[in-house]
């Protein structure tokens, strides 16, 4: 076998040792896209609508329904539509703007910016996450426990998992669309149709069964929480497959669409509400 | 493998050849395209950006092959592309926009990164206004902050697509300046424009473009002579020219095959330029 290295190959290997590893690109993209969402002015008030509903809730003594009317039980109304439109004009921005040659002519491929895309919603998964701990902290303390007219509820740690998730979800789906349209209409009817009835009334959040009598309301949907939350994540693993899909058309890219659309399957069918709670 | 090489490229659209089999080998210093609208000088402007494949041919920058996705990244890294018509995010700020386009062209290190966005924004004279977001910013200030981004780590190979257009006088003498340092002696810096006055002050070498094809390739100096001797002042329009207009002193300048006994003045880059691709073009003036 020959081991004779052209002379462009030969520029090409030492050129490459002196780029950074794509990973380390693919996140400081993720980083300043990540920080320019929490910076934007629709997200920040989709945050501060989610911190007027906990304390107005949780005001009123009804801390669960301030965990849950706050950060969950509609956080398409205070973080998941805000998060989608803003997440999905980030990632139809360079359509938008016709800098196709701008960013065509950079070495960063179109496939790892829409991966950056995605891995930047994460920043609204940890604000989300911020937010649900100190909530947690705040109306049940360092035990978790709930108290309410004498009765207790210990919160478990995969019911306050679902927020996060959801608004990660609300946030690759917005990548989703914006990289596959370039309208931003798109962006602000998808928003609404995540913020409007009835989707949002169909439980994104559940509890799980033992939730006493005075905690529980029509508003709470109990159901199991673990498939639940492996529905949650089901559904953005599609997400992310389906914004990959746009430049990327490799297998692993429909194998993720086949697990995601598995998990999302089996979460929906296993963690539906089974009803008021039956305490 | 400092030059850009190409033979026989071309690049159709449907039926007419935006580009029609050009062959050329351009090396280090500053070459400036110039030619009509619709001549094939932004096409090829983008294909050299890497942004347009070629239809057919053979092209070759900095010695890597821009089909070899690999070796097409590799160009990209040591690319510096000014395009014709700039998408901007108008509520990034001119920092911003420059230090996102920076981690598009890999540079992960935030305090290196930063240092370099702020050399290259003062290099184009935009240091105090860093801090403005693009949409309060003018048209001229827009295109180089648009320059700024192109000039981001030093780039080897540096295409400029009408970079001077919607900038003022004082403006453009800067950017002359600039570009004409940067054309040093292993960088190409390839200037694509309508203004025969910076091909004049900037260009070693001068490619005029017509219907795809390159219509002229020399030097300014020899541009210019393609006009030599076909240039004459008269105090009314000589119907014989093939082209002329009226100057600000009330004369007429004929550009053409002049009568007996007229006034010939010296030619200029834009006699030579007019005469290679007016409405009576001059095949036989072509340099080689």
């Amino acid at each position: 076998m020959s081991t004779t290295t052209t002379a462009p190959q030969r520029e090409l290997v030492i050129a490459s040792r002196t780029a950074p590893p794509l990973h380390t690109v693919r996140w400081a993209l993720a980083g300043t896209e990540g920080r320019r969402l929490l910076r934007h002015p629709l997200f920040m008030l989709g945050f501060a609508f989610a911190v007027f509903g906990l304390v107005l809730d949780a005001d009123s003594g009804e801390s669960i329904f301030g965990l849950a009317g706050g950060a969950y039980l509609f956080p398409g109304v205070g973080l998941g539509g805000m998060t989608f439109l803003v997440a999905c004009l980030a990632a139809n921005r360079e359509r938008r703007d016709s800098a196709q040659d701008f960013y065509g002519a950079a070495p960063l491929s179109e496939r790892v910016r829409t991966e950056a895309a995605l891995l930047s919603i994460a920043w609204a998964g940890l604000a989300c996450t911020g937010l649900t701990g100190v909530a947690a902290l705040v109306l049940a303390g360092f035990d978790g426990v709930l108290f309410f007219d004498g009765e207790r509820y210990a919160l478990r740690p995969l019911e306050l998992v679902q927020g996060p998730l959801y608004i990660v979800f609300a946030g690759t789906l917005g990548v989703l669309v914006g990289r596959w349209t370039r309208r931003t209409y798109a962006a602000v009817i998808g928003a609404l149709v995540l913020v409007l009835p009835p989707v949002v009334w169909l439980p994104w959040i559940v509890f799980g069964d033992g939730v006493p009598e005075g905690f529980s309301s029509d508003w709470l949907d109990h159901a199991s929480v673990g498939w639940h939350v492996i529905g949650l994540i089901g559904l953005a693993t599609v997400a992310v497959a389906g914004a990959r899909a746009r430049h990327d058309r490799r297998p692993r890219v429909a194998l993720l669409f086949l697990v995601g659309l598995g998990a999302a399957v089996a979460g929906i069918a296993l963690g539906l509400p089974t009803g008021p709670d039956p305490l | 493998m400092s030059h850009i090489a190409m033979s026989d490229l071309r690049k159709s659209y449907g039926a007419r050849d935006a580009v029609a089999g050009l062959s050329l080998t351009i090396g280090p210093g500053v070459t400036g395209l110039l030619g009509p609208n619709g001549a094939g000088k932004t096409t090829l402007m983008r294909m050299v950006a890497t942004v347009l494949a070629p239809t057919s041919g053979d092209l070759r920058l900095l010695g890597l092959d821009p089909a070899d996705r690999e070796q097409r990244t590799e160009i990209r890294r040591r690319l510096g592309y000014l395009p014709q018509e700039p998408g901007f995010h108008r509520h990034f700020t001119a920092f911003e926009f420059v230090d996102y386009v920076a981690i598009l062209k890999e540079m992960t290190d935030t305090r290196a990164r930063h240092r370099e966005v702020r050399r290259a924004l003062e290099l184009v004279g935009l240091g105090d206004v860093a801090g403005k977001r693009i949409r309060k910013i003018s048209g001229g200030m827009r295109k180089r902050v648009a320059l700024a981004q192109a000039l981001l780590g030093e780039p080897q190979l540096l295409v400029l697509d009408e970079p001077s257009a919607a900038l003022d006088p004082e403006q453009r003498l800067r950017f002359r300046e600039l570009v004409s340092e940067l054309g040093g002696d292993e960088r190409i810096v390839l200037v694509s424009t309508h203004q025969t006055e910076d091909v004049a002050a900037l260009c070693q070498r001068v490619i005029v473009m017509r219907d795809g094809h390159a219509a002229f390739d020399g030097t300014p100096a020899q541009l210019s002579g393609v006009a030599d001797n076909r240039v004459w002042i008269a105090g009314s329009r000589d119907p014989r020219a093939r082209l002329w207009w009226r100057t600000s002193e009330g004369l007429h300048r004929h550009v053409g095959d002049p009568p007996a006994g007229a006034q010939l003045v010296k030619p200029t880059i834009e006699d030579g330029y007019l005469l290679l691709v007016g409405p009576a073009a001059v095949p036989d003036a072509v340099a080689a």
